[in-house]
């Protein structure tokens, strides 16, 4: 245990996490060098692209000092979204130290600052790294500068490297064997693991990934997730070198994974502390939260004749994400389709695309949609997540909708901009810190409903990528609420309605409105948009007809050449939604729910 | 009006028959006298059938594919070789023979088009032409029309057209201003075109029409009205106006890719065929179809049979044929037209037989294009059912005439869309 060293990488987006990582991988033999591919580890396709980690990946490196001394490196990766922050604080309580990543061309940004807190939080050893040291751009000392002054960390502790040329590394290595400190158990104690992620195997069923802190796990062992009291028979331990590498136990202070005949990883549950059966511990380590969906939305397929495949797409999906929950819906303009429960509009996103790229799926989305609560006059109390079972409104006495409490860090020179976005969106009790000079902190109580409506993209859009923003839930609220419904040439789309707040209903309707205009191709009549509550329209738009859709002339007689482009143009359209006699595109789903730079 | 007879035309050294079709001019004397059914013939065409109507009889196509120059907006299939031209009268000759057997019914119409027929020598277009009256012949009072151009006009050439048989020319005018036929391409400027109109009329062409383009960049309503008022002054009995289209292949579609001339924009366009039915319509030509208005009695028979469904035989190049849901259609170029004659079988990829969704779907495009317009039976339900039918009459889009549904103007510029819609 005393040579086994537990940690994490944080860092502000782009400033070079995975790069470390991948050489980290690399220095440890674990990859031929040939086969390396650039950042190994964000090995999804939207984590590329995007330059984000969603799903964590865990790494045990062999590693000999350079006293000659053989030890073990577990590297936790950890999620970097907001949506994610409970995985990220498992990840976090799964280690002993991180590497705080700052790029010596940007220096300290938002997020680094944010991630900071996280890591203090979990008490854990701070090593920081000043990335980029290669680049002309590098500005070492204003890095140091900023180390001592924004982070209040000791700049000559902090190891400098290029993760792209591979300086520094061996210095990192030694700092992080000599700094970060040994786990503590006792492998004798009754065992407790800690559950940080887990991923779908499909031969052998969900692998869980975890920490153990005391006692230890052995393939034949009974154990038992602690939240639930389910039991499992184990089958196989190991540690992640790149590949499963089973081992014969996993020991206090481990990091590896277990299999356990656990059809999907919807049984195991991320903060979950796992003991066993025969000599359980007594209670359960601290921090276990039941991942709860809080964004709901509507998924259908755009031809409704694929919404079998839908359905196998969803369940197989859902084998791999825990957070996942959905159930069946319908609508009259879309058909068949699922009302699904994501932990963030981000995690929406992902599945979204996942679905999209990996299950070969064509989805149309509804307008995201917190769970608000209803008291009718009965003395009874709903709750809503879909705007098609709003109750009648002549029998609800009140509503409610969730509240959080949001935490917004930025450099100061964006306090007006954030605090006009707050506001706008409902945010009440405002409160300023300043834990740094030049930087800023704010926060303030505000309607879940309102931050999942593009709230995060308006925010890094006006802080320039800047701003960070993380929360956490606070109660249910009273709430005036209302369901605005949006009517394309006169008729209801179900699929477009959304419950709001009446104060903001009218310029949730003009986006939506505009939106649509946007998006709907132009016919060969004018077409109303309208935004109504109840019978009553707040806001309209109108699409002007197309006047010219014919073609100069037929050709010495060749009609076939007509013909066909006339059944293209029809296929065409086999793409967008008919509502009553007008073609909605599927896009015009989607940019209803897309938040634009100019407004 | 001075009318030459053709008796004293220059066709020598060619088996000059009398006229195809004699349209029975004034003079009434040029009827030549081994036509056989000359007494027959009316000098206007009869009352066009009934829209839809099986049994009118067949049109015949002849396609010359051969330009002087090839113009930056056609996309016709054309050659600016005439090296071909021996070749391409017995490819004709042969294709009839193959295509036309001994009992086929007399054509209803023939319409020689282009390419460019005027620039064919009569040698050889009367080659290209003689098997027809030494075969099925033409009705009675069958419409003859030749495509000409301009440039290609003059007494001698105009007495042959006539001698040939042809009835009714039309004539390529394009544009009434030469700084437009510069940019079209053309051969010709305008006093050409006004010339080869009055030749053509003294020459005995009763019945001419005149082609315009619209659309063009820069062209603004004051400029097309001025356009079509000049061509007015040519007193043409039919005239079609086509909206400039962009054919791929063309100069234009390049030139408009690159960025070097503004795309057609549809606004605009529409707006002036608005006032080219406005003017026209003033003047008293009824605009049945979508690009073509006619003095009354003088809608072009053939073109209205590939509105209307008539079967049509396609000869040359590029030639289509229609005839009992089958449509066909010729390799475009002449070579490999040719090459195809000469082949025991027809390519099967130049074939099409249409299901009763396809016919049923041309049947509203086409229909939907002509003052005609379609049966009302022909809407699919769905659209009937759903609204869409009731707003398309709402909007000022079709009318309902007893059993029929016609477009307006406005409606026959959005008639591929209507078609669609209505087709369910």
């Amino acid at each position: 245990m005393q040579r086994v060293r537990n940690f994490s990488i944080i860092a502000h987006i782009d400033h070079g996490k995975s790069t470390l990582a991948d050489r980290l991988i690399q220095h440890a033999g674990l990859v031929a060098d040939r086969q390396f591919r650039d950042q190994m580890l964000d090995n999804l396709d939207i984590e590329r692209e995007r330059g984000i980690t969603i799903k964590s990946q865990t790494v045990n490196m062999p590693y000999r000092s350079a006293a000659g001394d053989e030890y073990i490196l577990n590297f936790i990766d950890t999620p970097g979204h907001v949506d994610f922050t409970y995985e990220v604080s498992r990840a976090l309580a799964s280690c002993e130290g991180v590497l705080l990543v700052v790029d010596a061309t940007q220096g300290v940004q938002a997020q680094t600052l944010a991630n900071l807190y996280l890591a203090m939080e979990h008490d854990l050893e701070i090593i920081p790294v000043i990335n980029k040291i290669d680049l002309a751009s590098a500005d070492i000392d204003m890095a140091r500068e900023q180390i001592a002054q924004d982070l209040g960390l000791d700049p000559d502790g902090a190891i400098q490297v290029s993760a792209k040329q591979g300086l520094g590394i061996d210095a990192l290595l030694e700092a992080i064997i000599a700094r970060i400190p040994a786990p503590k158990g006792n492998p004798d104690a009754p065992t407790q693991a800690l559950i940080f992620d887990a991923h779908y195997d499909p031969f052998r069923g969900a692998v869980v990934h975890c920490r153990l802190f005391d006692g230890v796990i052995r393939p034949g062992d009974t154990i038992r997730m602690m939240s639930s009291g389910r039991t499992f028979k184990v089958e196989e331990v190991g540690t992640f070198r790149m590949v499963r590498e089973p081992r014969k136990e996993l020991s206090a202070g481990d990091v590896g994974y277990l299999i356990a005949g656990i059809k999907t990883v919807a049984d195991t549950r991320i903060g979950d502390t796992i003991t066993r059966d025969d000599q359980p511990a007594d209670k359960a380590l601290h921090g276990f939260r039941d991942a709860k969906p809080v964004v709901f939305s509507s998924l259908y397929p755009v031809s409704t004749d694929d919404y079998g495949d839908l359905a196998d797409a969803l369940e197989r999906y859902k084998l791999n994400d825990a957070a996942l929950v959905y159930t069946k819906d319908s609508s009259v303009a879309l058909g068949q389709g699922f009302r699904c429960g994501f932990l963030g509009l981000l995690h929406l996103e992902i599945v979204q695309e996942r679905l999209e790229r990996e299950y070969d799926q064509s989805l149309i989305l509804t307008a995201p949609s917190v769970e608000y609560h209803f008291f009718l006059e009965d003395g009874s109390m709903v709750v809503v997540d879909n705007p098609a079972h709003y109750p009648d409104p002549a029998t609800i006495r009140r509503g409610e909708e969730p509240y959080i409490r949001a935490a917004i860090m930025m450099p100061d020179r964006y306090m007006g901009a954030v605090m006009k976005l707050c506001l706008e969106r409902r945010g009440v009790n405002s409160e300023i810190h300043y834990p740094s000079p030049g930087r800023m902190e704010l926060r303030f109580d505000l309607p879940l409903g309102e931050v999942i409506f593009d709230f995060y993209d308006r925010l890094k859009s006006i802080t320039q990528g800047y701003g960070s923003f993380d929360y956490e839930m606070l109660e249910y609220r009273d709430s005036d609420l209302a369901r605005l419904d949006i009517l394309v040439n006169g008729e209801r789309v179900d699929a477009l309605s959304m419950i709001v707040h009446r104060e903001r209903a009218r310029a949730r309707a003009l986006q939506a409105c505009e939106r649509l205009r946007d998006e709907i191709p132009r016919q060969m009549f004018k077409i109303p948009i309208q935004g109504a509550i109840g019978g009553h329209i707040i806001a309209r738009e109108t699409i002007s007809p197309f006047r010219k859709d014919v073609t100069a002339k037929c050709y010495g007689g060749d009609i076939t050449r007509k013909r066909k482009l006339l059944e293209k143009q029809k296929a065409g359209k086999k793409r967008m939604k008919m509502v009553g006699s007008v073609e909605i595109p599927q896009s015009a789903f989607i940019a209803v729910l897309k938040t634009s730079d100019d407004d | 009006m001075d009318i030459p007879s053709v008796k004293n035309s220059r066709l020598t050294g060619f088996a000059v028959r009398p006229n195809l079709a004699d349209p029975g001019t004034k003079g009434g004397d040029v009827r030549g006298p081994s036509w056989p059914w000359a007494s027959l013939i009316h000098e206007m065409p009869g009352p066009s059938p009934h829209p839809e109507s099986p049994e009118k009889s067949p049109g015949l196509y002849i396609h010359a594919p051969f330009c002087v120059t090839k113009c930056p907006y056609c996309a016709f299939a054309s050659t600016v070789d005439r090296e071909g031209m021996a070749s391409w009268v017995l490819g004709i000759r042969r294709e009839a023979r193959q295509r036309i057997d001994g009992s086929a019914p007399p054509f209803g119409s023939l319409y020689l088009g282009g390419g460019t027929p005027s620039a064919v020598p009569l040698a050889p277009l009367t080659d290209a032409l003689s098997w027809i009256e030494d075969g099925p012949g033409l009705v009675p009072g069958a419409e003859c029309t030749i495509e000409v151009n301009p440039g290609d006009v003059d007494p001698a050439s105009s007495n042959a057209w006539r001698a040939l048989g042809f009835n009714r020319v039309s004539v390529g005018v394009q544009a009434m201003d030469d700084a437009t036929l510069a940019f079209l391409g053309r051969r010709h400027d305008v006093v050409t075109a006004r010339a080869a109109v009055q030749t053509l009329r003294q020459a005995g062409f009763l019945n001419l029409g005149i082609d315009l383009i619209y659309g063009l960049p820069g062209q603004d309503a004051r400029a097309w009205e001025r356009a079509l008022q000049a061509a007015l002054a040519l007193a043409p009995d039919h005239v079609s106006c086509y909206g400039l289209t962009l054919e791929p292949g063309t100069r234009f579609a390049d030139a408009v890719a690159r960025g070097d001339m503004p795309a057609p924009d549809d606004e605009r366009v529409a707006d002036l065929f608005l006032l080219a039915d406005h003017v026209l319509t003033d003047a008293g030509y009824e605009h049945y179809e979508v690009s073509n208005y006619a003095l009354p009695g003088r809608r072009a028979r053939h073109n209205a049979s590939y509105w209307d469904g008539t079967p049509y035989i396609g000869l040359g190049p590029a030639a289509h044929s229609f005839r009992d849901d089958v449509r066909e259609w010729n390799a475009g170029n002449l070579a490999t037209w040719l090459d195809e004659l000469a082949a025991p079988e027809r390519a099967p990829a130049r074939r099409e037989r249409l299901d009763a969704r396809q016919r049923g779907l041309e049947i509203l495009a086409l229909g939907l294009r002509t003052r005609d317009g379609i049966a009302a039976a022909r809407v699919a339900p769905g659209p009937a059912g759903d609204g869409t039918l009731s707003r398309l009459i709402d909007e000022g889009l079709l009318l309902s005439r007893k059993s029929r549904l016609v477009p307006t103007p406005r409606g026959m510029l959005v008639a591929d869309a209507m078609a669609r819609v209505l087709a369910g």
